[in-house]
C-alpha cells in the first residue's frame, strides 16, 4: 500500500505536468485527456493520484510511462456518472409522448452512445415498460469498459439517497400510472437492485461512441456528456452522431448543453429548453 | 477602472434577501461578470432567475455549458450542476458528484474561480447553514484575491461565514449594507 506524499488538489497540477501526462497517455494508452475541459479533467487526475496509484505526480508519470496502470482502470477515471434516474423529468415526459405518437411501422431505434452507469438506460426501459412500448423499440448501448458493462447488464444498484432522488423525479413525470419507482427494484444488502425483465430488447456494445458507431438511429440519447469535452471534441462527436441519425431523428443532450456555440449542423431545436433537437 | 476580472458570490440559507439587495444596488453597471453560486432545490429549474431579475439592476441568467461570459451580467449556477470557469472566458457546467452535499458546490466554483482569475478575483460569502465555500475562500485568499465575508451577526444562519473565518483572515468583514457599499467602491 502506497503512502501519499499528501492529498493533492486540482490546482496543484501545473500546465507543464498536464502536458507531459497527456503525451504519455496518448502514446501509451491511445486517448487524449486534452479533449476534456480544464477543471474536471484535473480533478480526475488528482482523484487518480489520491486513489493511491502513485505517491505524487512524478511517480504517476513514471507508472504511466511504464504502462504499469491498467488501461480500463485508467479510463474509468475519465468517465463521468449520471447523477440519478429520470433527471429532468420533463425530458422523459417529452420522450414518452414522442414515442407514443410515433408511427409503429418499424421498430424505433434508440442509441446511447456513451453509457457509464446505466441510470438513463434503465430510466428509458422503465418508461417503455409502463407505457407499453417495450416491443416497439430496439436499444443499442455503448459502454466503454468491461467492468461497467457487466455491472449494467447484471444488476443496477441504487443507493438509498439516489433512490430517494430518483423516486422524486419519477413522481414528477406525472404519468398517471399505478406504479412507483420502488416497484421496479428489490431491496438488497447494498441498496436497491433493479428487477430483471428489462433486457430483452437491449444490445450492448463494448466501446466508445466514436470508435464503434451504429447507423440509422431514430433517437440518440447523449445527455450531459459533452459537458466534459472541449468545444472542438464536442463538434467532432456531434458530427459522428449526425452520421448515425436518420432524417427526422432526434438528438437528446443535457438541458444546459444547448448547441448555440456550434454552428453549421443540420439540427433544429425541437424543445431547446430540454436539450432536444431534430435532424433536418 | 476596476482591477478585478470577476465577482463571485456564494450563499445558502438566508442569503436570498442579501443577494437581491446587492443586485438591486448595481445601478453602477459593474465592469466584471458576476457569478452567483447559491444552494437551491435541485429539481426546480425555473422561477429562481425570474425572482432575482425582479429587482436586479443587471440581467441575471443561468448560463448554458460553454457560454462565453460578459461583464455587466450575472450568471446563476443552474440547479443540479456545478459551475466552473475555463480559458477563453467560458463557463463550464458539470454533473459530478455533490460536494458538501451540494450541487452546485460553492467550494468548487470558488476554487475554479481562484484558479482562473487569481488576484483579479473579488469574492463574497454570505449567510448559509453549512461550511461549503470556506475552503474556496481560503484558496481565493491564497491566490491573492480579495475576500469579503458577511458579518456573522448580520447572517440569518452564520455557519458558512463562521466556517470561513476559522480558515482565513478576510480583507473585509461587513454587514449587508457595508458589502453593497464596498462592491460599489471596488467595481466601478
Amino acid at each position: 500500500m502506497l503512502t501519499l506524499d499528501k492529498t493533492m488538489e486540482f490546482y496543484e497540477i501545473t500546465v507543464r505536468d498536464f502536458k507531459v501526462i497527456n503525451e504519455i497517455i496518448k502514446d501509451n494508452y491511445g486517448f487524449s485527456i486534452s479533449d476534456y475541459v480544464t477543471i474536471p479533467v484535473r480533478r480526475r487526475l488528482v482523484e487518480l493520484i489520491n486513489s493511491g496509484v502513485a505517491k505524487n505526480i512524478e511517480e504517476l508519470k513514471e507508472k504511466l510511462s511504464n504502462k504499469a496502470i491498467d488501461k480500463e482502470w485508467l479510463l474509468s477515471f475519465f468517465l463521468f456518472d449520471t447523477t440519478e434516474m429520470f433527471r429532468d423529468p420533463s425530458v422523459w415526459r417529452f420522450l414518452g409522448a414522442f414515442l407514443k405518437k410515433k408511427e409503429k411501422v418499424l421498430k424505433t431505434k434508440i442509441w446511447f452512445p456513451l453509457c457509464v452507469d446505466g441510470l438513463e438506460l434503465y430510466s428509458l426501459l422503465i418508461l417503455l415498460k409502463i407505457t407499453g412500448l417495450e416491443d416497439d423499440v430496439e436499444v443499442t448501448v455503448n459502454v466503454p469498459i468491461e467492468k461497467n458493462l457487466s455491472e449494467i447488464k447484471d444488476e443496477l444498484v441504487l443507493s438509498e439517497k439516489k433512490m430517494e432522488i430518483s423516486e422524486g423525479n419519477f413522481k414528477r413525470l406525472e404519468l398517471k400510472v399505478p406504479y412507483t419507482l420502488h416497484d421496479f427494484f428489490e431491496k438488497g444488502e447494498h441498496g436497491y437492485i433493479i428487477k430483471s425483465g428489462f433486457r430483452t430488447q437491449v444490445r450492448f456494445v463494448k466501446g466508445f461512441e466514436l470508435k464503434t458507431p451504429v447507423r440509422a438511429q431514430d433517437i440518440i440519447i447523449y445527455r450531459n456528456k459533452m459537458l466534459y469535452y472541449t468545444v472542438s471534441k464536442s463538434m467532432e462527436i456531434i458530427e459522428k452522431l449526425m452520421d448515425a441519425m436518420l432524417p427526422g431523428a432526434i438528438l437528446m443532450i443535457g438541458v444546459n448543453e444547448q448547441l448555440k456555440y456550434m454552428k453549421g449542423f443540420n439540427l433544429l431545436p425541437l424543445n431547446e429548453n430540454d436539450g432536444i433537437y431534430k435532424k433536418k | 477602472m476596476t482591477k478585478y476580472k470577476a465577482l463571485i458570490i456564494g450563499g445558502s440559507a438566508g442569503s436570498f434577501q442579501v443577494i437581491t439587495k446587492i443586485l438591486a444596488s448595481m445601478d453602477y453597471n459593474p465592469q466584471v461578470p458576476v457569478f452567483l453560486v447559491l444552494h437551491r432545490l435541485k429539481h426546480v429549474r425555473s422561477g429562481f432567475v425570474e425572482s432575482l431579475n425582479l429587482k436586479s439592476k443587471i440581467k441575471v441568467k443561468e448560463p448554458y455549458d460553454k457560454e462565453t461570459y460578459k461583464k455587466g451580467l450575472a450568471y446563476l449556477a443552474p440547479a443540479n450542476y456545478h459551475m466552473y470557469f475555463d480559458y477563453g472566458n467560458k463557463i463550464n457546467l458539470s454533473t459530478e458528484p455533490m460536494v458538501n452535499h451540494s450541487r452546485p458546490s460553492i467550494d468548487l466554483s470558488f476554487m475554479a474561480a481562484a484558479y482562473m482569475f487569481q488576484n483579479k478575483l473579488l469574492a463574497v460569502i454570505l449567510s448559509g447553514a453549512n461550511k461549503d465555500g470556506a475552503k474556496g475562500m481560503k484558496l481565493i485568499s491564497d491566490y491573492g484575491g480579495t475576500t469579503i465575508v458577511q458579518e456573522p451577526s448580520d447572517c440569518q444562519v452564520d455557519t458558512m461565514t463562521s466556517g470561513t473565518l476559522e480558515l482565513i483572515k478576510p480583507d473585509f468583514v461587513l454587514d449587508r449594507n457595508g458589502i453593497i457599499f464596498k462592491l460599489k467602491q471596488l467595481l466601478r
